[in-house]
């Protein structure tokens, strides 16, 4: 059985897949804390609207940065989901893929972010 | 670029000449009537093809009877309830009839050939796919010479499509058949999933996949997440239609806005799911047409990742004027430009190929619609960045504009790339090339026509005309517009009708076509056969014909891998997802009658709930079932053992768990079944967020004894701890194993069990379904529970038998695990929904 050299191959490609979308994943996070989050704490009623209000603040920072350490230090990522290193002939598509994922990621939570931070948190909610 | 030497290709030639008369004899077409049994890619995805394309005619000409009637005002041509079914069945039919089934049969007609892979993982998957469409589809189409067609529009919404203002089973068939053919599109995503991670030829990295290939496994990883939304919501509808259960009836605590958030957060990303493979083709055709690499590779992956993400936080800029709050409206505006940037991305990398190979750039006609789509898909674009603006939409929602809109986004997006790609790849499945005199007048009326059609329409929107009207007062000055558009539309039809005509004379369907005609570079123009290409490339480049010469020889030689039939069946390279490393040989199904039956029986099935003939539907129902039975049956093969694909390559013929083709199709359906359970929980919660005062203990009776929910978890606890044993108690191979069978049926009957008990706590309270929405949310976690129980019930019982008959060991255990992997599934999400529904309303208090 030549073949057989990749049996971490079903680990390899989630970790893969995952660390390519790490962005977009963050991203989701972001919209799920914003939209969904803040929609259940304003229902809910149990905190101050401006503690809301910091609260999806936070979680967007939070995220942000998450996003940018990635961007700025991918490998140790890498090697946490997958457990090596990039393949060397997809190293630079691996790695450039998830950093542009993340920068357009990172734009778009900051532009949800900026809403959270010039609206009021807990009117009109529906 | 060198030329390879025989010693570094995979195998040695000359190949025995029987090898090529054994692939042609395994991988013959069925002919005659069995020709119905075929699961050959190429035949079912040129079937499929050909029944997208028949729906995009019908439906073109019920857009033309449309503009018919309103080329004047005050117009009597057709009648006004007339005209709301023919809006509805048009806008339903392009949705969900033409434009998804289109795309999805280009991926399964191109994507094996351009893999270089002998077929996609699950033939009769696709077949079963492609059958249950056509004959939903056709039955739902020909609604509207009954009188039986819906008339709510292709959104359906509530309340106007409730059984109060919608009587009659109208609103049903598109409900029931339209969530049918949903999960149609559903099995075909799992198979273009699993192909394209796992049946790429060696070499064909991440790095290295067609760009096509890319936009197929996103576009197939929107429809899983996307579609459970609105297959949830059809179910909502049909439950509160046929029962009463009030999910949308705001005076019992439903609310009609949940179904514009449970169909948009579908129908947005939809858009994407037309347009992202649309944009593929693209990405193939014009590096070919340039002659030269696509600029951008990888900043087009990740536009292409990043739409499909993106996609799904733009819903609700469909509901800007339906009273949602200011946060909202300033999220998904800002979401909504900033889908445009990887847009953007991809139209600048086009257009820097085409800059890039302006010296060899070809004007033919795959050419001229390629730069009609960019003209009018941009166009369409623009005016998408206006409609995101608040203040904007809400001047021009529900306008003519909108109208404009969406055809330039939709039409440009998909319909002028599909026309690009029919005249492109036309060669792979027929022995003529297709006119390019006839395709440039198709082409220029088309694109004349279209514009004629559509441009007038920004205008009348924005003079105040709003969609969906049968008819209009002559003196508002929408005539002459109205006029020009029909003109237009008409001009449109006559260059659809152009091709018509290339298609009957050229399109022979057969081999013997000429060869790489446009001179592309990726595989699926290397000489092929019903059995694809003769042997497996190993592939070195993104564009492997322009780079590693001597390639289509080499593989029509097989020198390549796999160039014979080793276990004697149909059979294709399983390879790593990211490496693309070889790992074991798969052993496919053949024609068979069994997805045939199982379509039909499925189809007639939900058909025949509609016009509420339970005992036949239920008939029929048994009757799918029982052929998807014998179809899988004969699936899990028994171990060939290790067989030589290459000089230096011997690979196993079965392989379990991880590394497994259908354990990863198992996750995906998981994935489908969460994804639907979400949806789930957000209806819930929503609807509590809207009706508080409906919520248990203080507005609906108080919840059943925490004994009820307890012995439910507890069964369900059992059960899985049971499915663990007999996972560990698999017999050793030749053995059968009746315990084992006993463990699989007790575990299956914990299950049952455990919502049988659930829903008896409740009946207990008194509480009732049709009560409230919250009564109704409550049943409606069991009932979600228990479809996906039924499901699991049959596998393990199904598993039972093969236990019990040996055809199912501690080696040979596909099944048992494909079971198990569900079993565990839902045995987490009954747990959850244990969790919600007795642990939310007591948070509250």
């Amino acid at each position: 059985m030549i073949g057989m050299d990749d049996r971490n191959s079903s680990q390899q490609m989630i970790g893969t897949l995952v660390f390519i979308l790490t962005g977009p994943i963050l991203w989701a996070a972001d919209l799920t804390a914003i939209y969904g989050g803040q929609s259940s704490l304003c229902a809910f009623e149990a905190l101050p609207q401006g503690v809301v209000g910091w609260l999806v603040i936070a979680t967007s920072v939070v995220l942000i940065l998450a996003d940018i350490v990635a961007i700025v230090s991918p490998l140790p990522l890498f090697n946490l989901l997958v457990g090596r290193p990039p393949p060397p002939d997809q190293r630079d598509f691996i790695l450039g893929a998830m950093r542009g994922l993340g920068t357009l990621s990172a734009l778009a939570m900051l532009y949800f972010t900026l809403a959270a931070v010039l609206l009021p948190a807990c009117e009109q909610l529906r | 670029m060198s030329e390879p030497t025989n010693t570094d290709l995979p195998n040695d030639g000359p190949r025995p000449e029987a090898e090529l008369e054994e692939l042609k004899r395994i991988w013959a077409t069925p002919r005659g009537f069995r020709l119905f049994t075929a699961v050959n890619n190429t035949v079912v995805g040129t079937l499929y093809i050909g029944a997208a394309f028949l729906f995009f005619i019908l439906a073109g000409i019920l857009a033309l009877l449309m503009r018919t009637q309103l080329a004047v005002g005050d117009n009597q041509f057709l009648s006004q309830d007339l005209y709301n079914q023919i809006f509805t069945t048009h806008g339903t039919t392009m949705m969900f009839l033409f434009a998804v089934p289109a795309v999805e049969a280009l991926g399964v007609l191109l994507l094996p050939q351009m893999l270089a892979a002998r077929d996609l993982p699950f033939p009769r998957l696709s077949a079963f796919a492609i059958w249950a469409y056509i004959i939903g589809g056709l039955v739902f189409f020909s609604t509207i010479f009954y009188d039986m067609a819906p008339k709510g529009g292709w959104f359906m919404y509530p309340p106007l499509t409730l059984k109060e203002y919608s009587p009659g089973d109208n609103a049903d068939f598109w409900l029931l058949g339209i969530g049918f053919i949903e999960i149609s599109a559903i099995a075909g995503a799992i198979e273009i999933i699993v192909g394209v991670l796992r049946t790429r030829p060696p070499g064909m990295t991440l790095a290295r996949m067609p760009i096509f290939a890319w936009a197929m496994l996103i576009f197939a990883a929107m429809i899983v997440f996307a579609f459970p939304a609105v297959i949830l919501a059809t179910m909502l509808l049909e439950i509160e239609r046929t029962f009463g259960w009030p999910f949308f009836t705001a005076a019992q605590g439903g609310d009609a806005l949940l179904w514009q958030h449970l169909f948009w957060f579908f129908g947005h990303p939809e858009v994407y799911i037309i347009f992202l493979p649309a944009a593929g083709l693209v990405s193939m055709m014009i590096p070919t047409m340039a002659q030269t690499p696509l600029v951008g590779y990888r900043l087009i992956v990740i536009a292409l990742i990043a739409t499909g993400f993106f996609s799904f936080g733009l819903w609700v800029h469909h509901m800007f004027t339906t009273g949602i709050p200011g946060l909202s409206l300033a999220f998904f505006s800002a979401a909504s430009m900033a889908v445009s940037i990887p847009s953007g991305i991809q139209v600048f990398s086009w257009i820097a190929t085409m800059a890039a190979g302006r010296q060899k750039f070809r004007i033919t006609v795959p050419s001229l619609f390629i730069l009609g789509f960019l003209f009018i898909f941009v166009l369409g674009g623009l005016t998408g960045v206006m409609v995101a603006v608040v203040p904007f939409d809400f001047q021009a929602h529900d306008s003519y504009f909108i109208v404009a809109h969406l055809h330039y986004v939709l039409v440009g997006g998909m319909v002028f790339p599909l026309f690009a790609t029919f005249y492109y790849w036309a060669p792979m499945v027929s022995s003529r090339m297709l006119s390019e005199r006839l395709g440039k007048w198709a082409f220029w009326l088309m694109f004349i026509g279209f514009n004629t059609a559509f441009f007038p329409m920004h205008i009348t929107g924005l003079s105040g005309m709003p969609r969906r009207v049968w008819t209009y007062p002559s003196n508002m000055s929408w005539d002459i517009l109205n006029s020009i558009s029909t003109v237009g539309a008409f001009i449109m039809a006559t260059g659809v009708l152009v091709f018509i005509i290339d298609l009957i004379r050229n399109f022979r369907v057969g081999e013997g076509g000429p060869q790489n005609p446009w001179n592309a570079g990726t595989l699926e123009f290397l000489p092929n056969g019903v059995y694809s290409t003769r042997s497996i490339p190993h592939v070195t480049s993104r564009e492997p014909l322009w780079d590693q010469a001597g390639l289509a020889e080499q593989v029509e030689q097989g020198l390549h891998y796999l160039p014979n039939a080793p276990t004697g069946g149909r059979e294709t390279l399983i390879t790593s997802a990211i490496e693309a490393k070889p790992q074991y040989v798969l052993q496919m199904p053949g024609p068979s009658w069994t997805h045939l039956i199982a379509a039909a029986g499925t189809a007639a099935f939900f058909l025949l709930l509609t016009i509420k003939q339970v005992n036949i539907a239920v008939a029929c129902g048994v009757l799918a079932i029982a052929a998807c039975l014998v179809w899988t049956w004969q699936l899990d093969r028994p171990d060939q053992g290790e067989v030589q694909v290459a000089r230096n390559l011997r690979l196993p013929t079965y392989m379990t768990g991880p590394l497994s083709h259908s354990w990863w199709a198992m996750i995906v359906l998981m994935l489908v079944a969460g994804s639907l359970y979400l949806s789930f929980i957000f209806s819930y919660l929503y609807l509590w967020t809207v009706s508080p005062d409906v919520w248990a203990p203080a507005g609906s009776p108080a919840l059943p004894i925490l004994a009820y929910p307890a012995a439910s978890a507890a069964l369900l606890i059992v059960g899985t701890v049971l499915m663990v044993v007999a996972g560990k108690r698999l017999p050793r191979p030749g053995h059968r194993s009746l315990a084992g069978t006993g463990l699989l049926a007790l575990a299956a009957f914990a299950m049952v069990a455990s919502i049988v008990i659930e829903l008896w706590g409740h009946q207990e309270t008194g509480l009732n379904p049709a009560s409230s929405s919250y009564a109704a949310m409550v049943y409606m976690a069991s009932v979600l529970q228990g479809q996906i129980a039924f499901v699991v019930l049959i596998m393990c019982l199904f598993a039972g038998a093969r236990l019990a008959t040996a055809q199912l060991d501690n080696r040979r255990r596909v099944t048992f695990d494909n079971a198990a992997l569900l079993y565990y599934y839902a045995a987490a999400q009954g747990l959850f929904g244990l969790l919600l529904v007795h642990g939310f309303p007591r948070l509250l208090g």
